[in-house]
């Protein structure tokens, strides 16, 4: 036998005190597995993220995906064969997907994304991507899910049928149609994993993808040889970099991948430039005309009328303005030809009845806010008359706009413009048409000519250029950058990863929302190792005087704490990926809200857990050593004597001082109270659950104070009076009853009353829906907003029910969904074109009762091309985005606009209200909208109002369906979002409620301790006379003083938490839960107190006294 | 090992209002033995706290080998009281989860000399008639073999001073008799100067002089 050494004597007491001990570790248990096993979720949430992200962007390093530019499918060819990488191009375009369903029902999906890849699409996918066959079609395991597909079913693919010249703008035929209608076989389900959830976007939530044969798309929608998408493949390791992949595009790209195309008419020796687009883009209009003096430029316009001062005129005239220029051969303009004159054919001339000098008026269309036409009027003095033969080459160089130099009589002219059918009939213009053809009737300079018709799609519709100079197009051309084009590769698979890596941290979510549960579970294993101290308090007494020294004592002890935490940590990080599992469990099936209904699987990674257990190890040692360590400073003495217990009491420096940090924490929450004066709704929940949580800690700061008071007050006695006397004989226990009881009742009160009703408040302008009743989006971009003449008349719109909607068109840009479905971190959130002033005239969104008008926000200047934003609602801005919103510190995120400029979004503030139906979105003006996305045409979102929300919902719906027109209710789609919230809630709830009921067993741990160790006590008052029941009421009167003020603290903190959502009517105050919260806790009060009094009133207590 | 008290008071309460010691001075020679006796409440714990270093006097010193314990650190004292004092009280205080030898043993653990102290130790519980019992738990022991085995933990770091509060008072008769015999035995084998506090009058007797503290005062009384 040898000499015992610290270690042996903690793990013989470990062992001994095997109750005890075996409490601890399940103290110390619960916190691991609590711990730990919530940075696991964090674990699996972002491994899950990853697997979808890496699912969606395949193989893919580097992607261009421009929406509304297309580009030649060739330039992949080009370039795979530059890098040596795969390359992949495919044509992408909106959808909606329809099945005639057994029932007879029609099923109708929208949204659909429809991909006709070319054959490098399989080089981007491991395993192996099959492409459909002409008349076939893919779906994704989603799409066969929401329509019940098989293989073999047959269905009805509609697309849209986008124009190469966006419909928004002047001289587009807006009368095509908007989608192309086609029949498929389903070939196969494309699994998740090969490409089924193909998307550049930065969400787990998976696409509507299907698949189709590029062919069969190409035709369907007049695209031949078009592509908007382009794919490089390399997957985690691409042989090079962004930059040289954007290199090496430059190489190999030609004009004509864009659309540009040079010619050259017969018999001519002049060169032009022209786009498929018919307006050049400002890029390629610099590259051909900065410092080149030889070229000029050229930009023609269909105008609605040119009259003379005596009221003759003609109806739908080509005009032309081109730069002057001494080379008759380019440009029929002369040099010192002013800006105010003009140039009539002779025809114009005969028809107007002009000559030189003469004064003629051109009217015009503009495009106006909101893709409105707007004429307009010019005066001009004829400089001269050209004969009709000199304006031969005019003819030639005419551009070519769809819809309208391709048809053969003006009556089948399809402009975006409102046409007078009587003078699209005007025989002589009929008959101009077919002599002369696109002729222009008059000239004007190019300065003149843009300053009325140039436009955000371009300033120019030709370059014009002598052939035979070296100076020529072609070199210019070629050394254009593609990106000034569009073309830019962006780092979709870093940014998908990206995404994922700074996405919200489940882990922490879980690790708060276990707050209170961790906290009781460290208060309970403190205080079941503290009792077990206690109880041995002679033997530290007696170490002592054997002469160990304090710290000797207390590294005993501790050693044996930090023994038993090991073990449960041990333990418990063995038990954690339990845990995890069972909250994974109830992430897929009761709190699917807070995870969008993705799919998490579980994933752990060592050092997570070994972190979480350290962090339990930590905290349940210092907890320990803390409890401990009021045993070590007692005297030897105090200890061998058995006055451990209590002995606080006779501490005189503790007795009356002032409890100064909780007259702070009570100062604090009333000066939030009263700043709540100034607040928005969206603060006063926040100022009030702050002032509440300080009134709480002010509350327990207090009980102590009263406790030790209790304790040494001098005064008559009664029952009660001895009981409360009795609560402050051991404040420390005391306050741990009052504060578990307390922190319960506020946690639980507080957050149940959280739970707000959408649909309260909903019609309101200053509400989530902003007044409007129902919420739509399309698929197919709508040229029009359904409430415009050109809307009903496409889509048949007739009757009072469309008459009464009031319509706000709204344009979106894809990006990255910011709302609380997506869980990864979006990187450029989708932006939406409003008309401020819309929005501004309905009041729609401002803050209840309050001036501001936040869409004034949207029309602040800001400098260096600065485009001011609003946060969809003010969750976007704190949790999609954790951006700081204001027109000072506003927080700015970089976007890439049409032409491939990055551009700055500032976010000058949110809407004011904490949901709206616009989270996750960014709202810049219209305006700026159009001006770097000219290319996305018409409207996509709509916000509409209704006396008859229900009726027109259903018939929007079936009007529109051919564009994918998904309409709802606006206050269901605010009720969508919340649901995330209210998930989070019901987390928080049964967490909280968990650690509620370990709280409760502490209590009872407590009380039970409490009587038992004063059996003697007790039966001294039964020696003094005292009958059992009187000795009952004594024990009952203390404990219940100490449940009520327990119950009391936390519900008027609760109270004054949930404040503003008792005043509002949208927070729907569950008063029955509430209620049966406080019942049920004053239960397992009273019920643990009637059971210790039970426990220390059985038997013989005179025995007790005898043994005493 | 010689106790030198020099005008030791000592006064409890708020304000001092109970005055427990008053004034009192003794001299214990190295290998004496002493008893204290009086009345319940007549400060015999405390004078004996205070020469085991767990008390302090309110004025006065207390010099252990002419050395004043006044102004030593808690360290100092821990050490003085695991090296020189051994402590024996009325409840036997032996760690329920150690057996008798790891009990006897624990002095040891905090101030580890080279000394073979197992080897003492077995030596003492033989002594004490214990030798068997090397590895019972406290609780398979008598009353007084508990007591016995406290009093080798006391003698374990061969102390100075033995200093033992009401040894015998949770012993019957006949086991605080026993008891009475070994520390007298004890006091004279292993010239420990012992100072017993008790009420037992057989206990007092064995000692080789007695003294009785009353009203604060302390009067010889052999």
């Amino acid at each position: 036998m040898k000499r015992p050494t610290f270690l042996n004597l903690a793990l013989r007491s470990t062992v001994y005190y095997w109750r005890t001990s075996l409490a601890v570790l399940v103290g110390v248990i619960i916190t691991t597995i609590v711990l730990a096993g919530s940075l696991l979720v964090g674990d699996s949430v972002r491994a899950s993220l990853r697997s979808m992200a890496l699912m969606r962007v395949g193989e893919a390093s580097y992607a261009i995906y421009s929406p509304g530019r297309f580009f030649s499918p060739a330039l992949g060819d080009v370039l795979a064969s530059e890098i040596a990488v795969p390359v992949a191009t495919a044509l992408k375009l909106p959808g909606v997907l329809r099945l005639q369903a057994g029932d007879g029902n029609e099923r109708q999906l929208n949204h659909v994304e429809v991909i006709a890849a070319d054959a490098g699409f399989s080089a981007i996918s491991d395993p192996a991507f099959p492409l459909p066959a002409r008349g076939e079609i893919a779906v994704s395991e989603k799409v066969a899910k929401a329509l019940g597909l098989a293989p073999g079913d047959s269905v009805s693919l509609r697309v849209a049928k986008p124009t190469l010249l966006p419909r928004d703008a002047p001289l587009s035929s807006r009368q095509g149609k908007l989608t192309s209608r086609g029949l498929l076989t389903v070939s196969r389900i494309v699994p998740d994993e090969a490409l089924g959830r193909f998307s550049l976007d930065g969400s787990q939530l998976a696409p509507n993808n299907v698949f189709v044969s590029s062919d069969w798309l190409r035709d369907k929608v007049d695209l031949a040889d078009k592509a908007n998408l382009l794919l490089v493949g390399g997957g985690e390791t691409p042989d090079a970099s962004l930059e040289d992949f954007q290199t090496a595009l430059a190489r190999v790209w030609q004009p004509e991948h864009s659309g540009i195309r040079l010619s050259q008419p017969e018999g001519s020796g002049t060169q032009l430039l022209e786009t498929d687009r018919v307006f050049l883009s400002p890029a390629t209009a610099a590259a051909c005309l900065d410092g080149n003096p030889d070229a000029v430029g050229a930009l023609t316009y269909l105008v609605n009328k040119i009259s003379s001062e005596s009221g003759k005129m003609t109806p739908y005239a080509f005009m032309v303005g081109v730069s002057p220029s001494g080379d008759v051969d380019l440009s029929p303009v002369p040099s010192g030809m002013k800006d105010d004159e003009i140039i009539v054919s002779r025809w114009l001339a005969d028809a107007l009845g002009v000559a030189e000098g003469s004064a003629v008026s051109v009217d015009y269309f503009v495009l106006g806010p909101a893709n409105a036409l707007l004429e307009r009027t010019r005066e001009f003095r004829v400089r001269s008359v050209a004969e009709m033969k000199t304006l031969r080459s005019e003819r030639d160089f005419a551009p070519t706009f769809p819809g309208l130099t391709d048809v053969e009589s003006c009556k089948n002219w399809d402009v975006g413009m409102p046409m007078d059918e009587e003078l699209l009939a005007d025989e002589l213009n009929q008959a101009y048409w077919e002599e002369y053809g696109p002729t222009p009737k008059a000239i004007v300079t190019l300065a003149a000519a843009q300053s009325m018709w140039a436009n955000r799609f371009g300033e120019l519709s030709q370059i014009r250029a002598p052939a035979d100079r070296e100076s020529g197009l072609v070199t210019r051309l070629k050394n254009m950058n593609p990106a000034e084009l569009g073309l830019v590769f962006l780092p979709v698979r870093e940014l998908a990863l990206r995404g994922v890596e700074e996405s919200m941290s489940f882990g922490e979510l879980f690790v708060s929302m276990s707050f209170f549960l961790i906290i009781a579970a460290i208060v309970l294993t403190g205080l079941l190792f503290v009792l077990g101290i206690q109880q041995r308090s002679a033997q530290a007494g007696v170490l002592k005087a054997l002469g160990y020294r304090r710290g000797q004592v207390l590294r005993l002890f501790i050693l044996e704490g930090a023994t038993l935490a090991a073990l449960g940590c041990l333990v418990g990080a063995l038990l954690a990926p339990l845990y995890t599992q069972a909250l994974i469990w109830g992430l897929a099936t009761q709190w699917k809200g807070a995870v969008a209904g993705s799919a998490i699987q579980f994933h752990q990674e060592p050092a997570t857990l070994v972190s979480g257990t350290l962090a339990a190890f930590l905290t349940a040692l210092i907890t320990l050593v803390i409890a401990v360590w009021r045993q070590g400073k007692l005297p030897a003495r105090a200890l061998i004597a058995g006055e451990a217990v209590g002995y606080e009491k006779n501490a005189p420096e503790t007795k009356t001082r002032h409890p100064i940090l909780s007259s702070v924490s009570l100062l604090i929450a009333l000066a939030l109270v009263a700043t709540s004066a100034r607040a928005d709704t969206h603060q006063l929940v926040m100022i009030f659950f702050g002032a509440g949580f300080l009134l709480l800690l002010s509350g327990i700061g207090y009980a102590r104070y009263w406790l030790k008071g209790m304790a040494t007050a001098v005064s008559s006695m009664s029952i009660a009076r001895l009981g409360m006397r009795n609560a402050g004989r051991l404040p420390a226990r005391s306050l741990s009853v009052i504060g578990l009881l307390a922190g319960g009742a506020f946690i639980v009160l507080a957050v149940s009353s959280m739970q707000e009703d959408m649909t309260a408040n909903a019609d309101q302008p200053w509400s989530g829906t902003g007044g409007f009743a129902l919420y739509a989006s399309s698929t197919v971009p709508v040229p029009d907003a359904p409430g415009s003449e050109a809307a009903r008349e496409r889509f048949g719109l007739r009757g009072e029910l469309f008459e009464s909607m009031d319509v706000i068109p709204i344009k979106e840009r894809c990006g990255d969904d910011a709302s609380c479905f997506n869980l990864n971190r979006a990187q450029a959130p989708i932006l939406l074109g409003v008309d401020p002033n819309l929005l501004s005239e309905r009041d729609a969104f401002k803050a209840q009762g309050s001036e501001d008008d936040p869409w004034q926000l949207l029309k602040v200047d800001l400098p260096d091309g600065v485009v001011p934003a609003l946060a969809g609602d003010a969750n976007t801005a704190m949790w999609g985005l954790q951006k700081s919103v204001g027109v000072e510190k506003g927080d700015t995120i970089a976007y890439r606009d049409e032409s491939g400029e990055v551009f700055m979004v500032k976010l000058v503030g949110a809407l004011p209200t904490r949901l709206s139906v616009f989270q996750g979105r960014l709202l810049i003006s219209s305006e700026h909208f159009v001006d770097r996305y000219p290319s996305e045409e018409g409207y996509r979102v709509f916000l509409v109002d209704t006396p008859e929300p229900e009726a027109l919902r259903h018939a929007l719906t079936r009007k529109l369906e051919r564009v994918g027109f998904e309409v709802q209710p606006a206050a269901d789609r605010l009720a969508e979002f919340y649901s995330v919230e209210s998930s989070y809630l019901g987390m928080f709830l049964v967490l909280g409620g968990l650690g509620v009921l370990l709280g409760s067993v502490g209590l009872g741990v407590v009380l039970m301790r409490n009587v038992l160790e004063r059996r003697s006590e007790f039966a001294l008052l039964r020696a003094l006379g005292y009958s059992r029941a009187m000795v009952n009421r004594v024990v009952v009167a203390e404990h219940w003083v100490l449940v009520v003020f327990g119950l009391v603290i936390g519900l008027v903190a609760a109270l004054v938490a949930m404040w503003p959502n008792l005043r509002s009517a949208a927070v729907d105050v569950p008063v029955a839960w509430i209620l049966g919260i406080v019942v049920g806790l004053l239960v397992i009060g009273f019920g643990w107190t009637a059971i210790a009094a039970r426990s220390a009133l059985r038997g013989e207590l005179i025995d007790a006294l005898r043994k005493e | 090992m010689g106790i030198e008290l020099k005008g030791v008071s000592k006064s409890y309460g708020p304000d001092g209002q109970t005055k427990v010691l008053s004034d009192i001075s003794l001299t214990v020679g190295d290998g004496d033995s002493v008893a204290i006796v009086g009345p319940s409440g007549s400060g015999k714990s405390t004078l004996l706290n205070m020469i085991g270093t767990l008390d302090v006097p309110d004025t006065g010193s207390v010099l252990l080998d002419d050395i004043d314990l006044a102004g030593k650190s808690e360290s100092e004292l821990a050490r003085i009281r695991n090296e020189k004092i051994g402590f024996v009280f009325q409840q036997h205080h032996l760690l329920p989860q150690c057996n008798v030898f790891e009990n006897v043993l624990i002095p040891t653990v905090v101030h580890r000399s080279n000394d073979d102290v197992e080897a003492r130790a077995r030596e003492l519980l033989k002594r004490v008639g214990l030798s068997e019992r090397l590895t019972h738990r406290p609780g398979q022991l008598s009353g007084g073999e508990c007591q016995r085995v406290a009093v080798v933990r006391a003698l374990i770091n061969a102390p100075g001073i033995l200093l033992a509060d009401e040894p015998t008072g949770s012993l019957d008769r006949a086991g605080a008799d026993d008891l009475c015999g070994l520390l007298a035995e004890l006091n004279r084998e292993q010239g420990v100067t012992l100072i017993t506090v008790t009420h037992s009058e057989r206990l007092a007797a064995k000692m080789g002089k007695q003294y009785l503290l009353q009203n604060g005062r302390l009067t010889d009384s052999s």
